[in-house]
């Protein structure tokens, strides 16, 4: 059953106590397509900690950092096996989970100890010492993209910037052809959106297997000085990986570069938008900058995440039974007043750490990369932009699912 | 239980009670020891709970595998005696094991 068909269960399962039903469709919910962080926020004051969502096929859903944090600490009873294109799959669960030849996420489909030889590979190019590498490229391009709208006096921050920078350094660093740029784009965006249909999503996977298979392909005839050359000579477990891993590496790249920047940047970027006064406080002092960023990362989730329960099992006092799909809903964990005492505020400087990039084994392997990308931006955007707003003629649009996303955030300036 | 003593780059040192099974990261992390980031949590994937193993308990703790060597190699200011504390267990016989922290886990 595809995640986001929009089905409502009949029936709950008996293992599920009524008091635990909340009912939220994390593709749909309109209040979520209203203002999705605020949404993120009335799930903490309104659901249980952890909820029955008869929507979506019927899944529990997790809000707390603390229960999340524990879940994806522990592998061995919350597996991230059955994650393949950007869905779950029934058929791919279980003992085909290793043997299956479908298009598995690398190394986001692994759990440890595999997951650890798959991700090995990744932290080194795109490790915090490998990333600053990057930094002087990443400038020329974000002047280059406000340079095309500053005179104009407005943009389209998607269009115009957001999915352009991190589109653009993201296909430079995989090796990709950065001409196709609006294709890629498109072709990510109906990756992973919540409502296309399952036939759509299958023939959306194909085109963006068949256009990587083509990258894979020269670099298997001529190694450059890109990411897909350097994992075709990458150790797995004493081998090259095969046709079929670099396919699942490059998938998980591919999404993971083209989806969530866009969108931290755009969510980041409205907020200040919105609050003359933090903008004008950076623009005075731009070493604020990083503490800025990382709490409007806290604030502006993007990803969430499944894990499949592997056995029986109470957590944090809810019974779940094996097979049961968990929803690790990341951007609510950061509005989760325990971990974050007024959790709607921007404050400077909180000292707990947000789950934006998740915890554990999968925690966000390109987190380095999104950091400096945010950084430069903000940097440049700050010093060149003077005081931004929001169109007040157009309401920026918002889109559901795995991903909390904005198609349209029309900015002006004077 | 083992004494851990934890010495910041600038020469504070912090006294922690590690117990068995934990991880010297977690030990730390437990005592709140300022220096040790640990953001993956403990599955030497992120390089940000480096430190460096006194020279003296070097040679009686197992060496580094593949995984934690090449994240050693992602980390800031390594040195020879450079590990990643998440993958060293605490035993009895690390009584008294001095770790130093590097000026900064991410710069």
């Amino acid at each position: 059953m595809s995640a986001f068909s929009g089905q409502k269960l009949d029936k709950i399962p008996a293992h599920v106590p009524p008091e635990l039903v909340y009912e939220y469709d994390n593709a749909r919910d309109p209040r979520l397509l209203e203002d999705p962080h605020a949404r993120m926020r009335s799930l903490i004051l309104e659901a249980p900690p952890i909820f029955f969502t008869p929507y979506n096929g019927g899944n529990w859903v997790v809000t707390r950092k603390k229960a999340i944090v524990d879940i994806t600490m522990n592998p061995e009873v919350y597996s991230n096996a059955f994650l393949v294109s950007g869905h779950q799959s029934e058929e791919h669960s279980g003992e085909h989970k290793d043997s299956q030849p479908g298009l598995m996420m690398l190394p986001i489909s692994a759990d440890p100890p595999r997951h650890t030889a798959y991700r090995t590979p990744l932290n080194q190019p795109l490790s915090a010492k490998s990333v600053a590498g990057l930094e002087t490229a990443i400038r020329t391009m974000t002047n280059e993209l406000i340079d095309k709208v500053l005179a104009a006096g407005r943009c389209d921050f998607l269009s115009d910037i957001a999915e352009p920078l991190p589109v653009t350094l993201f296909m430079k660093l995989a090796g990709m052809p950065t001409n196709r740029l609006a294709e890629f784009r498109e072709l990510a965006t109906q990756a992973t959106s919540a409502t296309v249909d399952h036939a759509s999503r299958e023939a959306t996977f194909k085109r963006i297997a068949g256009i990587l298979a083509e990258t894979i392909k020269a670099r298997q005839e001529k190694r450059e000085d890109d990411l897909i050359s350097h994992l075709l000579d990458a150790n797995i477990d004493g081998r090259n990986p095969t046709f079929q891993e670099m396919l699942g590496y490059s998938i998980a790249l591919f999404l993971g570069g083209l989806e969530t920047v866009v969108n931290a940047l755009s969510f980041g970027v409205r907020h200040l938008a919105r609050d003359q006064e933090l903008q004008a406080r950076l623009r005075a002092d731009p070493s604020l900058l990083p503490g800025a960023i990382e709490e409007l990362l806290r604030l502006y989730g993007i990803a969430s995440t499944v894990r499949r329960v592997m056995r029986d099992e109470v957590c944090h006092g809810v019974q779940f039974k094996q097979g049961d799909t968990v929803s690790l809903l990341l951007p609510a964990a950061n509005y989760d007043d325990e971990a974050f005492p007024n959790p709607e505020q921007f404050i400077l400087g909180r000292k707990e750490q947000h789950q934006t990039f998740n915890t554990g084994p999968h925690r966000c392997v390109g987190l380095n990369l999104a950091r400096l990308e945010m950084k430069v931006f903000y940097q440049e955007w700050l010093k060149r932009v003077p005081p931004f707003r929001l169109d007040p003629e157009k309401k920026p649009q918002f889109v559901g699912g795995f991903n909390l996303a904005i198609s349209s955030l029309p900015l002006v300036w004077s | 239980m083992a004494k851990i003593k934890f010495i910041e780059a600038d020469g504070k040192e912090h006294q922690v009670e590690a117990q068995e099974g934990q991880s010297v990261m977690q030990a730390a992390m437990s005592n709140l020891v300022p220096g040790i980031v640990a953001e993956c949590g403990g599955f030497a994937n992120c390089a940000t709970c480096h430190g460096y193993v006194d020279e003296a308990w070097q040679s009686k703790i197992p060496p580094p595998d593949a995984a934690e060597e090449g994240m050693i190699a992602c980390a800031f200011h390594v040195q020879p005696n450079s590990r990643l504390t998440c993958q060293i267990k605490v035993t009895p016989a690390l009584d008294g094991l001095v770790v130093r922290l590097p000026v900064s886990q991410t710069e």
